[in-house]
This record gives C-alpha cells, sequence and structure tokens, in this order.
C-alpha cells in the first residue's frame, strides 16, 4: 500500500516525441476541447455531489431558517457552535476521540503488526481475528458490542461479577460511555492499520534487521532507529486515514447511545445529523460541517508539507 | 418497577408470567402529577367541505365510546371520555382488570399536553437529558431543569413561539 506514494517521475518527456508521430485524427489533435469531453462525466459528478454541496455548506453556515426562508445570519451560527457548553462538548469529545485514535492506529496498529509478523507456526490463526473485524459492518459490530456492555446481561458485567469485581452501566455512565464508544471503534478498525503495517514490515529488507542482530542491538533499538524510519511512509498513510476514519465515526453512536447520556457521547458527525435533519438547524449543521471541513483541510495540508519531507522513500 | 406509558400496559399484563400492578406517579410537593399525550384528529380548513364533513363523520365513529374501549382495552391506551368507562366492553373489563383504571384516574392531576408544535421534539430530548444528568449524578435537579428550561426557551423563540 505504501507504494501508492511513490512517485512517478521523468516518464512524459520520452514518450512524448513518439506519439507525435503515431497518425491521430485531426479532431484529436485540436486539443483543449476534446480533453474536456472526456473530462465531462468525471466532472459532472464531482461538481454535483463534491463542489456544490461544499458551497452550499457554506452558504448554509451563513444563513439560519426563519419560519420557511432562511435569512443571513453572518457569523452567528459559528459563535453558537463554541458558545453553547453541549456543543462546546461535542468538540471536546470528537477532538479527544480523533487525537485518541490517531496515536492508537499509529503505535497500536505497528506493534500489533510487529506482533502478526512474527515467524510463528499458524501464524495465520492469531491474525485472523483482528483482520475479520475488518470485513464487518460498524452497525453490525455495534449491536454485538450492546450485548457486552448490557449492564444486567452482558458478557462484560458477567466476568467482572463471576470474578467478584464491581459492575459497571458502561453506557449510562458518562465518564464510561464514550470510552466505551471508542473501544468498540478500535476493536473494529485496529487491524486496518495493522494491516497496512504488516504490508510493510514484511517488504523490509532482510539485511537490515539481520545486521542489526549480528550486531546485536535490542528490540527497542530495531523498531526505534531501523523499523520506524523504513515504514514512515506507511505511518504518513495510517495517520491520514485514522484522523479521516474516526472523524466519520456515527453508526456507533446510533447503535449504542444516540449520544446520551446527557450529550456525552455526541460525535461532530452526529450533532451534524441531529441537529440538520431532526431539528431542521440547517445553519447549525452547516457551520458545523465546514468547521469539520476546515480542520480536515488544515491537517491534510499540514501533512502533506511537513509529514511528506520527512518520510523516508526507498 | 418501570415508569411506562400505559399504551405498553396491555402487552404487559398478557406477557408477564407475574401479577403486575399498576399505581399512581409518587406525589411530590405539589401534590400528584401526570402527563399526557397521544395522537389527534385534526381537520384541514383549506380541505373542501364534503371531505371536512366526512373526516368529521370519521371522528365521531372513532370516538365513539366502545370504539374507544375497545382501542383501550386492546392498546392499554387510557381512553379518553368518561362515557367509554360506562358502556360495554370497557365497563366488564374495567371491573376484570381494575390496573386498566389507574390511567383514568390519574387524569384528574394531569397537566396540559405537551405540544407537538414549536420544536416539540426538540424540546423532549433536552428534557430527557437534564433527566440524565440527575440520574447519572451530574447536576442537581434545579440544575439540570435549569438549564433545560433556558434551551427549551431558545428553541420556542427559534421556532417563532412568542414568550
Amino acid at each position: 500500500m505504501p507504494n501508492q506514494f511513490h512517485r512517478q517521475n521523468g516518464g512524459g518527456e520520452a514518450t512524448s516525441s513518439s506519439a507525435r508521430s503515431l497518425a491521430m485524427p485531426s479532431f484529436m489533435r485540436t486539443g483543449g476541447a476534446v480533453a474536456y469531453l472526456f473530462l465531462l462525466p468525471s466532472l459532472v459528478f464531482l461538481a454535483v455531489f463534491t463542489l456544490w454541496p461544499i458551497v452550499s455548506v457554506i452558504w448554509g453556515s451563513f444563513h439560519a431558517r426563519r419560519g420557511r426562508s432562511q435569512i443571513f445570519v453572518g457569523l452567528d451560527n459559528f459563535e453558537r457552535i463554541f458558545s453553547d457548553p453541549f456543543s462546546q462538548q461535542v468538540i471536546l469529545n470528537t477532538v479527544g476521540y480523533v487525537t485518541l485514535s490517531l496515536l492508537l492506529s499509529v503505535f497500536g496498529g505497528l506493534l500489533l503488526a510487529i506482533l502478526m509478523n512474527q515467524g510463528l507456526k499458524n501464524i495465520g490463526f492469531f491474525r485472523f481475528p483482528f483482520l475479520a473485524t475488518i470485513a464487518m459492518p460498524m452497525v453490525s459490530v455495534a449491536s454485538i458490542w450492546l450485548f457486552m456492555y448490557s449492564p444486567r446481561v452482558g458478557l462484560l458485567n458477567d466476568i467482572l461479577g463471576g470474578l467478584g469485581l464491581p459492575r459497571s452501566n458502561w453506557l449510562s455512565d458518562p465518564d464510561l460511555a464514550l470510552p466505551g464508544l471508542f473501544v468498540v471503534y478500535l476493536w473494529k478498525q485496529l487491524g486496518y492499520f495493522a494491516l497496512f503495517y504488516l504490508a510493510a514490515l514484511q517488504s523490509l529488507p532482510d539485511d537490515v534487521l539481520e545486521a542489526a542482530t549480528l550486531d546485536g542491538v535490542t528490540f527497542w533499538q530495531k523498531l526505534r532507529h531501523i523499523i520506524w524510519p523504513l515504514v514512515s511512509p506507511t505511518t504518513y498513510f495510517v495517520s491520514t486515514i485514522g484522523v479521516l476514519n474516526s472523524l466519520q465515526q456515527v453508526d456507533h453512536v446510533f447503535v449504542l447511545t444516540q449520544g446520551g447520556p446527557n450529550n456525552a457521547t455526541s460525535l461532530a458527525l452526529y450533532y451534524v445529523y441531529e441537529q440538520g435533519f431532526k431539528w431542521f438547524k440547517t445553519g447549525i449543521a452547516s457551520a458545523m460541517t465546514v468547521v469539520l471541513l476546515s480542520v480536515l483541510l488544515t491537517m491534510a495540508i499540514l501533512q502533506f508539507v511537513y509529514l511528506e519531507r520527512r518520510v523516508h522513500y526507498e | 418497577m418501570i415508569y411506562h406509558s400505559t399504551g405498553s400496559l396491555s402487552t404487559l399484563l398478557a406477557n408477564s408470567p407475574f401479577e403486575v400492578g399498576t399505581a399512581f406517579m409518587p406525589a411530590g410537593e405539589a401534590g400528584y402529577g401526570a402527563n399526557v399525550g397521544g395522537g389527534n384528529y385534526y381537520i384541514m380548513k383549506d380541505i373542501a367541505p364534503e371531505r371536512q364533513d366526512a373526516a368529521w363523520e370519521f371522528i365521531r365513529w372513532m370516538v365513539r365510546p366502545e370504539q374507544i374501549g375497545q382501542w383501550g382495552i386492546d392498546s392499554g391506551y387510557v381512553a379518553p371520555r368518561n362515557a367509554a368507562w360506562e358502556v360495554d366492553p370497557l365497563m366488564s373489563y374495567a371491573a376484570e382488570v381494575p390496573q386498566a383504571s389507574t390511567a383514568r384516574f390519574q387524569l384528574e392531576y394531569a397537566v396540559k399536553e405537551f405540544p407537538a408544535t414549536y420544536g416539540g421534539q426538540e424540546i423532549q430530548v433536552i428534557t430527557t437529558q437534564a433527566i440524565e444528568a440527575v440520574n447519572t449524578g451530574e447536576q442537581s435537579p434545579a440544575d439540570a431543569l435549569a438549564v433545560a428550561q433556558e434551551r427549551a426557551n431558545e428553541v420556542l423563540i427559534q421556532n417563532g413561539c412568542e414568550l
């Protein structure tokens, strides 16, 4: 997978002279117009399903519904999002969720991949459970976990009770509910991130690692100074999709808590859905979407400019 | 013990292997209280007169004492007319199943129905969140209700209600 970041350089010039000598119909050589004609199908879909919604959501973020009409309210929606304690909590929930997800998808993913990469007998047997969860839809995963978290008949409380430990009301406790959702996400998604690292580890040059072993370096030194720099393209990729992935989480909120108790598990996307489609506060929903978009865009630029420079390509 | 809609009473009675009793909500300092709610019948003013007449006739048929009495027996919802309790089938059912009458007698202490207009659904969620805040020990009942009132007022104003 990291191969997709390899840049293709200097292929174009060599072929252009030979291409010109091929007999082409004259209409194809007229340049621009035909090229755009071929691009048209993609452009139409891009415009209708990506560009137009962005423009419309930005417009919407400066407006509020009054009865059946939309009136211009300037930055009111944004001010509201950052001043209302309930949306503040949503933002904090989301920031915590995404940060934790970023750290754990990189470090947890790498650790899991290293474990899965051990030359053990029947390693496939140990790999399978982590990779199988990737294929499951989040809604079914969340439904399974709903039973595990259930206070009276749930597996978790059964185990705790059996060990004589105190039971918890996992999803109704405001301190446990969001971590509970995060565990579900991590359980399902960690194998996905580990898969990329596993591919990267398996393509590592054996001679370097063997030389290091012969020189008597510790496992930690090997990890820190050899493996970590060599898998940096994967880290770049995993951190990017890790953030995107965790920001898109909404299914398990629906199934497990619907944002409760008292707003403790509301994440940005669920908030957008609730405001926009349940209460028809399209202005607030659009403003939150614009905030999300800006954060994503900023991060994409930062990651591109800063991380890309430090990524080691072979 | 559950605090639940009377609409689930028939299901509970039919499916419980033990005897189910019903009671009023406990009284607070201001005495008993009960909230009511349910589907309403509407006739739109802009439709043709003959359709209005037909709608009215349908409504009168639906709320006949025997009709809402049967509906109350089958669902558990409280029949909202005294006349329904004085004729069969509901009269003999109430004699046989005294649990069914609890909600009826509680109507005496009922407050006005929660409006479905002016963002009523959002206000229901706001109220739920206040109850959750109290149940989880995050806020005192007074604080939670003060927050809920403030947020509800805002929703009401946004939806064009004059406070």
